[in-house]
């Protein structure tokens, strides 16, 4: 190994392309490895970690096995969304995690005057040394590094300035955080309500409320209310489970509490069921033990008119039992958890035919396998991870009152007939809501075109609330696919994937570039973590393609990364937009939550479009201040700083390079926030989860359309582009 | 390193200001609403459903208008409350007319009344303002109530009290509010809609299915007088330069005649929307679609939209007796949300006309699967409409051959 000592790492620099272009094996000592081969082991088991199990909780959700409460908003986008963002959320975190945890402080440059090169495999030390002359080095010297942290001067030290400069930063990630932040709280904590104190009744626009305060009174309205020949039933939710296949068969609305008769013999009742309906395929099979479990089944029995028969103590009775001998073609679907069964009763069944058991010990899971069951012709088939276009109607009953849910079965033949689902008292279940937000309908061209979803409650607010029905009929609304408002769009959940690896991103930024950079100056150190914040993946990969195997020298006063031009331009453009663009998201953000400015200034003249919002007012609250602090606090001090002048001379020459920066990236911006906004209904309020995709796409735009004034800038000498 | 510049302490700090944003957030929402105790009966002779419709009324216009509002905006939680409250005055069809283009999204907001020429905000519109708390439209500095037409200052003063941003768009009759409106939106959207509806000064309640079509898709509203077309109406209809309006006229030939229509011509594309009643036009209108070009450019296009041209089942309807248009005009917010319902008008003594049925059994449902099947809903409101023809637009609406029947 020869080793070549030059002036200055440009030149060190250009020797080495020249050595590699020669065939040499060339390397610089000291060139910065952000991710040593350890801590790239910790990342990637992290990130396995991490991605597995998010992500396998996401399967789960999805899957509807278990629930993620207060955030069921988030399966309003299509299958899978929930499991990507999930998954990415969990795997950017592990990495986070694994890398910090492995990751090694960088032996630091001691000599801040020259660089050095060193030269692999080859003998021939004259050869090498006339090369390296050729850039004003010499051969022989060897390199010099040490571990640990060089000494730090002025490279960190405070100064009012930098005190500000570190504040705004501080405070523009801040608010942008609060802002994303926000958006999660919101969900969880549905923010306020008003009082309901005058209101005329329960009426919502998907989801009505039956006027009845008692189970009996809900048999009599929904007689009233879907019309037709009264069938009377006792009030006694199993026995009504029973009848009310007969019923629809009768074409009756089974009034529950109206039969005179409160005596139930369930053994005769299924036997005259069985007789009655005698042509269906399928017999559905309940227990009288939780009538809960029963009804979500009974419903189905009653749309399809399928005979009901119950296991009392766990088993038919002597009568039923006789009366299914001789039915061993039919498909026998079993409506009662483990639980609520004997080890032998499934067995004793089978002697009847096929029997499938259909229930879950969660009550409200258990409602659903019957809403989204299939089986032939019968079975409600409205499952909310294939079907997007159902006109679904549904009753809603609280299952501690199987009364209110069994006076609603009419509901399961009569008027817009569906299936039962079931909520707890106070808030939405969160399985019910998971199902409701995955189906929320979307349209494509106009509203109008539906579907639509409609639910109807049984019982007062002490059996399900206001705010339960107020929650699901939100649930349902009907909303843009790509925008989804209320709800998690597909466009939004890649949004917010990209938002989380920013996030994570900027966070392992702030840990890294001390640890593996730690020449690394005062603002860098503030812009580049900002960077990947606003930039998301794009802002990681340039910090890579900045840093990764390039040498760190001095130059002057600064320590600087050594970059081929491009690099050099992409490092300018981070450092211009670093702050810029955080500053930029920060105040549309604010400007937004306190209202957009409109202006009738220019109204009925030609020039009415300088109003809008998102036109020359927006553009001034964004760039203009974006403009002057990056100027005055972060790019000028620098300038002064690598120039040696004074500080308004620094920000005499930082103002045009940061405006050219600013004001090409904010039109890549605004573009592309112009364009959603007026072509595809994607503009965003600052608190619905669509927020972050036109922004952090609008940012990562406005990075690559000042990329182009950058490149020239530091082609001519304007910008360094080395930090 | 300075502590300030310790990773460890910018996380910590970024992290304590961001949940210091967030409890602030939290702190601005007003205080928990009194959990609802109400009776389920509340309202039931208000508020009486049938297997496919619900009726929507109060005690009187006012609060039949409140009703709907109450219908679509929950104010459960904070996503569920309107950007906005537009108040109109009571006395005047055609400016509430023109006014539901408002309604639309980004203002997303219901009508409520003032009355006495203006200058009272009575109390069930006033109770209603406070429980909706709209939350702002933020595309507009965050108003949160439009005051539009000729109302008095004296309202702006009073809501303002209520701690309310407002936003007054007067005008002293509906023809220059129309073009007032035009340019507000406009602004707004930094876009003159293409699609112009127009209505007659003289027979306003024509258009009354424009109106709601309006709330739905925000479309311009202005006025033709039978003496021809006002000069507020043509600047309007010139400010779609370089682009061309696309007109549709509600109101029959002997309303607004040949020579007004060739007058209308000389600006855009005309076209003149069937039916020789109010209930008629309603019902054409519900079938009618118009669909095309709207504005071009070299590299681009938009297209457009009038009418809601529906001619199958799965969809529905807002039945409403057009005796007391304060009532009818008002549906507009039962079209922009939830439901998504086009108007149909019953005659005078609310029953269903003739075309109204032929249209309902075009659009009926007949049975598939439960788990494809279609259905319809309607909406029926105010209290000028019978029971028994409730029923039957009941059954009309509902799927045929039901498997219980």
């Amino acid at each position: 190994m020869i080793s070549a000592r030059f002036p200055s790492p440009m030149a060190a620099a250009q020797f080495r392309e020249e050595a590699q272009a020669s065939g040499w094996r060339a390397t610089t000592p000291g060139a910065v490895d952000l991710a040593p081969p350890r801590t790239r082991r910790g990342l990637l088991l992290g990130l396995l970690i991490g991605l597995l199990l998010f992500g396998l909780i996401g399967i789960l959700a999805e899957a509807g096995l278990i629930g993620l409460p207060r955030l069921e908003p988030l399966f309003a986008a299509p299958l899978g969304a929930v499991t990507l963002l999930l998954a990415v959320i969990g795997g950017m975190l592990g990495a986070l995690i694994g890398s910090l945890l492995t990751l090694p402080h960088a032996a630091a440059p001691r000599d801040a005057s020259g660089a050095t090169v060193e030269v692999h495999g080859v003998d021939d030390r004259h050869t090498v040394e006339q090369l390296a002359r050729q850039y004003g080095g010499s051969v022989g010297t060897d390199t010099a590094s040490s571990p640990g942290e060089p000494a730090e001067g002025p490279r960190l030290a405070m100064n009012p300035l930098r005190w500000l400069a570190w504040g705004i930063a501080l405070l523009s990630a801040a608010v942008i955080l609060t802002a994303t932040a926000y958006i999660w709280w919101l969900s969880i904590a549905y923010g306020h309500g008003s009082d309901q104190g005058t209101r005329i009744g329960y009426t919502l626009k998907n989801v009505q409320r039956i006027p009845a305060d008692t189970p009996e009174e809900a048999g009599q309205e929904l007689l009233d209310i879907l019309g037709g020949p009264a069938f009377p039933a006792p009030a006694d939710p199993i026995a009504a489970a029973m009848l009310a296949p007969q019923a629809a068969a009768r074409g009756a609305t089974l009034v529950y509490g109206a039969a005179e008769d409160a005596t139930v013999d369930l053994a005769s009742l299924a036997v005259d069921g069985l007789r009655q309906l005698a042509d269906s395929p399928v017999v559905v099979v309940i227990t009288n033990e939780d009538p809960a479990y029963a009804l979500p089944a009974a419903y189905a029995a009653a749309q399809f008119q399928a005979p009901v028969v119950p296991l009392v103590n766990g088993e038919l009775p002597g009568t039923v039992a006789d009366a299914m001998q001789g039915i061993s073609e039919r498909l026998l679907l079993l409506a009662a958890p483990a639980h609520l069964l004997l080890p032998e009763t499934i067995e004793e069944l089978e002697q009847y035919g096929v029997v499938e058991v259909v229930a879950a010990p969660n009550i409200f899971r258990h409602a659903l396998l019957w809403a989204r069951g299939r089986w032939g012709r019968f079975g409600w088939g409205m499952d909310e991870r294939w079907e997007s276009d159902g006109y679904y109607y549904f009753a809603l009953a609280n299952p501690a009152d199987p009364g209110f849910a069994a006076a609603g079965l009419p509901m399961a033949y009569r008027g817009n007939y569906g299936p039962l689902l079931y909520t707890q008292r106070d808030d939405l279940a969160t399985l019910t809501g998971q199902y409701l937000w995955r189906l929320s309908p979307n349209y494509f061209v106009v509203p109008t075109e539906g579907p639509f979803i409609n639910l109807r409650v049984l019982g007062g607010p002490e059996s399900v609330t206001y705010s339960a029905q107020a929650r699901a009929d939100l649930a349902v609304e009907i909303h843009a696919y790509r925008a989804q408002a209320v709800g998690l769009s597909g466009l939004s959940a890649l949004g917010w994937v990209w938002f989380f690896i920013g996030l994570f991103g900027a966070i392992w930024t702030l840990f890294a570039l001390p640890r593996r950079v730690p020449n690394a100056m005062f603002y860098p150190r503030l812009f580049w973590p900002l960077a990947v914040l606003v930039l998301g993946p794009a802002g990681l990969l340039a910090l890579f393609l900045a840093y990764q195997g390039r040498p760190f020298a001095q130059q002057g006063p600064m320590w600087i990364s050594v970059r081929p031009s491009w690099a050099r331009a992409l490092g300018a453009t981070i450092m211009g937009l670093g702050i810029g663009m955080s500053l930029m998201i920060a105040s549309m953000y604010l400007t937004q939550l306190n209202g957009m400015p409109l202006t009738m200034a220019f109204a009925f003249t030609p020039f009415f479009w300088l109003g809008a919002p998102m036109f020359a007012v927006m553009w001034l609250i964004m760039v203009v201040p974006a403009i002057l602090l990056s100027s005055f606090l972060f790019m000028g001090p620098m300038m002064a700083e690598m120039h040696r002048r004074r500080y308004w001379q620094g920000v005499r020459m930082a103002l045009p390079v940061v405006a050219i920066s600013m004001i090409s990236a904010s039109i890549g911006m605004f573009t592309l926030i112009w364009y959603w906004g007026n072509f595809h209904p994607l503009m965003a309020e600052e608190d619905l989860w669509l927020w972050v995709a036109p922004i952090w796409w609008g940012a990562f735009l406005g990075f690559l359309t000042a990329l182009i004034p950058n490149y020239l800038l530091v082609k001519y000498g304007w910008k360094p582009g080395g930090m | 390193m300075p502590w300030v510049m310790r990773p460890v302490m910018v996380l910590v700090l970024v992290a304590v200001l961001t949940l210091l944003g967030v409890l602030w957030f939290t702190l601005t929402w007003g205080p928990a609403a009194e959990p609802v105790t109400m009776s389920a009966n509340q309202g039931e002779n208000l508020l009486p459903m049938t297997g496919t419709t619900a009726r929507l009324r109060g005690e009187n216009y006012l609060r039949t208008v409140v009703s709907y509002a109450q219908t679509i905006y929950a104010v459960d939680q904070d996503q569920d409350r309107p950007g906005a409250v537009i108040l109109i005055r009571d006395d005047d069809l055609a400016t509430a007319l023109t006014t539901t283009r408002l309604q639309h999204f980004p203002v997303n907001a219901p009508l409520l009344y003032v009355t006495d020429n203006g200058s009272t905000l009575p109390e069930a519109t006033r109770d209603e303002l406070r429980r909706l708390d709209p939350e702002g439209v933020m595309m507009d500095n965050n108003v949160q109530v439009y005051l539009v037409g000729d109302i008095s200052p004296a309202i702006a003063r009073e809501v303002q009290a209520m701690r309310f941003r407002t936003r007054q768009i007067f005008a002293q009759n509906a023809i220059q509010l129309s073009r007032q409106l035009d340019e507000y939106l406009a602004v707004l959207e930094a876009n003159h809609s293409e699609v112009v509806l127009i209505a007659a000064t003289d027979a306003p309640e024509y258009a009354l299915s424009g109106a709601n079509w309006n709330a739905h898709m925000g479309q311009a509203f202005a006025f033709v007088a039978p003496e021809g077309v006002p000069r507020e109406t043509r600047q309007m209809l010139e400010r779609r330069w370089p682009n061309y309006p696309y007109i549709y006229v509600f109101a029959p030939q002997t309303i607004v005649n040949d020579e007004v229509m060739a007058e209308l011509a000389q600006y855009g594309h005309v076209q003149r929307i069937p039916g020789d009643s109010p209930q008629e036009m309603a019902v054409r209108w519900a079938g009618y679609k118009d669909f095309g070009r709207g504005t071009a450019w070299w590299f681009g296009e938009s297209d457009r939209q009038a009418g809601w041209g529906l001619a199958e089942p799965g969809h529905n309807i807002i039945l409403a007796n057009p005796v007391d248009w304060r009532t009818v005009v008002t549906t507009g917010v039962l079209s922009h949300m939830g439901k998504h319902a086009f108007l149909v008008l019953t005659n005078e003594d609310g029953s269903l006309p003739d075309p109204v049925v032929s249209y309902l059994n075009i659009i009926k449902p007949t049975r598939t699967h439960p788990s494809q099947q279609v259905f319809n809903f309607g909406w029926i409101v105010g209290d000028g409409i019978p029971d028994a023809t409730v029923q039957q637009v009941s059954d009309l609406l509902s799927v045929a051959h039901p498997i219980s029947q």
